[in-house]
């Protein structure tokens, strides 16, 4: 990304009308051009306090490249960061293959490190579910227990790294990540039950709207949807699309989600833009069959990117999806847990406060 | 002495009914989930559920007390429930208010720390990091033949 791109992508992110906006680097490796995030970081400091607004800033990193000066530097602009842990070693180096094979070693050994420079709570981690987490959530659970994390986000299975299955194989997928989801939070409950606070926090977000009225607007848990109205993706040779998977459909040739260029556009003519405003309205989950009947619709979201990769259609046969299954299962799951198992409901209740 | 007056001359005297929306899932022989405006949760008998379709409730027979305080239905001419839930809807909603809070710079495309380790690499590990490289790049293709007319598991 070109110093000139990213000011005017600044200009656009500005213009929205949010009081407080985040910033997210990513990549590929951001670090790998850390002196672009400099600038960035310090022109939108002064453009924030000129424009009366806050501005966040997180950098999501696989930490290789984490050194003193990129610390000192995030110590000192309060920037948090986000890397990726997803299990124990063997687990994280087959998803993370890299020579040498020690990307578990870097993202461990920079996780304590920025824990202890920046404070307990400015790092984060992510995992991505890949088949051959599937056997393993009680393992992953317990990496994230002994680097200290206060929670874990099981997320659903990748799409990433998949050999195309037969169909027959397909079936069992939303089946078979519900397992994994299921004995995964019974493990985080297990837990907390031995006196230790750590949440799942997918079943936090959902529980907390299934238990408040605040106001969450997780991409995946909104309709209208987190396209666009939620996030924007500025990418490096100035494209802007209305979200990140949006941008990796674009590297297979898909430019479904491919608002518009930041040379040629404003905020107004990307979010007004007939693409982004025909995946919003034609994904509502409010009035979309099956969603806007079901029970679940008040916790639940539209996902038009998903249903667009997967179904070749925004809104998308919901009886065919798998973020459907995934998510009544979840919910159901919860539910139960909820009305039938007082310590854990105990627990759970806990998660939805914030 | 003043005293309270009895129960019934605190009801409307003849108060209609109206539904209030909501939606709902048979969860197994003769049991619904129902959920309200608002998605609170509710458990229902099919005799139960019928019995409030149909708005054969009334006051002290349990149905109408566990109806009313589920917000599933409302006198017709009484506006409370319903500002009620409005109310939580607005706050539900309110996340619309803060349009486009998060902005995602992809500064770079290379990956992983692999590119200034790439020239010292031996050849064998600069094929091994590219040909990765690729594979992430040819993921999303195959995402989209995944999943394609596959029925949930119900």
């Amino acid at each position: 990304m070109s110093e000139e791109t990213a000011m005017r992508s600044l200009d656009i992110a500005f213009a929205s009308p949010s009081s407080r906006i985040k910033i997210e680097f990513q990549g590929g490796e951001p670090l790998l051009n850390f002196p672009l995030i400099r600038t960035i970081v310090s022109n939108a400091k002064m453009r924030a306090i000129s424009l009366g607004k806050k501005v966040d800033f997180v950098i999501a990193s696989n930490l290789a490249l984490l050194d003193d000066a990129v610390l000192e530097f995030c110590k000192l602009n309060d920037v948090l960061l986000s890397t990726s842990l997803d299990g124990p070693a063997d687990l994280h180096n087959k998803n993370r293959p890299r020579p040498g094979g020690n990307s578990h070693q870097l993202a461990t050994r920079g996780i304590r490190r920025a824990k202890e420079v920046l404070g307990p709570d400015r790092v984060g981690a992510l995992m991505t579910t890949t088949e051959a987490s599937l056997d393993r959530v009680d393992d992953i659970v317990n990496e994230y227990l002994q680097m200290d994390m206060d929670g874990i986000f099981l997320r659903p299975l990748s799409p990433f790294g998949f050999a195309v299955k037969t169909k027959q194989f397909q079936k069992y997928d939303a089946k078979k990540w519900l397992a994994f989801y299921e004995r995964g939070l019974r493990r985080v409950l297990e837990v907390n039950r031995q006196g230790r606070p750590f949440r799942e926090f997918y079943a936090a977000l959902i529980l907390t709207r299934m238990l408040s009225d605040r106001p969450i607007g997780y991409v995946d848990l909104r309709s209208p949807a987190g396209t666009g109205l939620g996030a924007l993706v500025y990418n490096y040779d100035g494209n802007v699309f209305a979200s990140d998977e949006g941008r990796m459909l674009a590297e297979t040739g898909d430019n479904a989600f491919k608002l518009g260029h930041v040379d040629q556009d404003s905020y107004q003519s990307l979010i007004l833009s007939d693409k982004l405003i025909g995946a919003i309205s034609s994904s509502l989950t409010q009035c979309a069959p099956e969603c806007s009947t079901c029970v679940f619709e008040s916790h639940c979201g539209a996902d038009p990117v998903y249903h667009h990769a997967t179904q070749g259609d925004a809104l998308g046969i919901k009886p065919l999806s798998a973020f459907c299954a995934r998510q009544k299962g979840i919910m159901s799951l919860l539910l139960d847990i909820l009305e039938n198992s007082p310590a854990d409901a105990a627990i759970l209740r806990r998660w939805a406060t914030p | 002495m003043a005293r309270f007056l009895a129960p019934e001359a605190f009801s409307a005297a003849t108060e209609t009914l109206s539904l209030l929306p909501f939606n709902l899932e048979r969860t197994g022989t003769n049991q619904y989930l129902v959920a309200n405006l608002v998605g609170d949760f509710i458990r229902l008998t099919e005799d139960e559920l019928n019995r409030l379709v149909d708005l054969q409730i009334q006051p002290g027979d349990g149905l109408y007390e566990k109806a009313y305080s589920a917000h599933l239905i409302t006198g017709t001419n009484q506006n409370a429930q319903r500002q009620l839930l409005a109310l939580r809807l607005r706050s539900r909603m309110s996340f619309l208010r803060q349009v486009t809070p998060l902005h995602i710079f992809v500064v770079t495309l290379a990956m992983r720390a692999l590119v200034p380790i790439l020239p010292g690499l031996a050849p064998k590990h600069r094929s091994v990091a590219l040909r990765y490289e690729r594979r992430n790049r040819d993921a999303l293709s195959r995402y989209r033949l995944r999943e394609s007319l596959v029925p949930n598991q119900d």
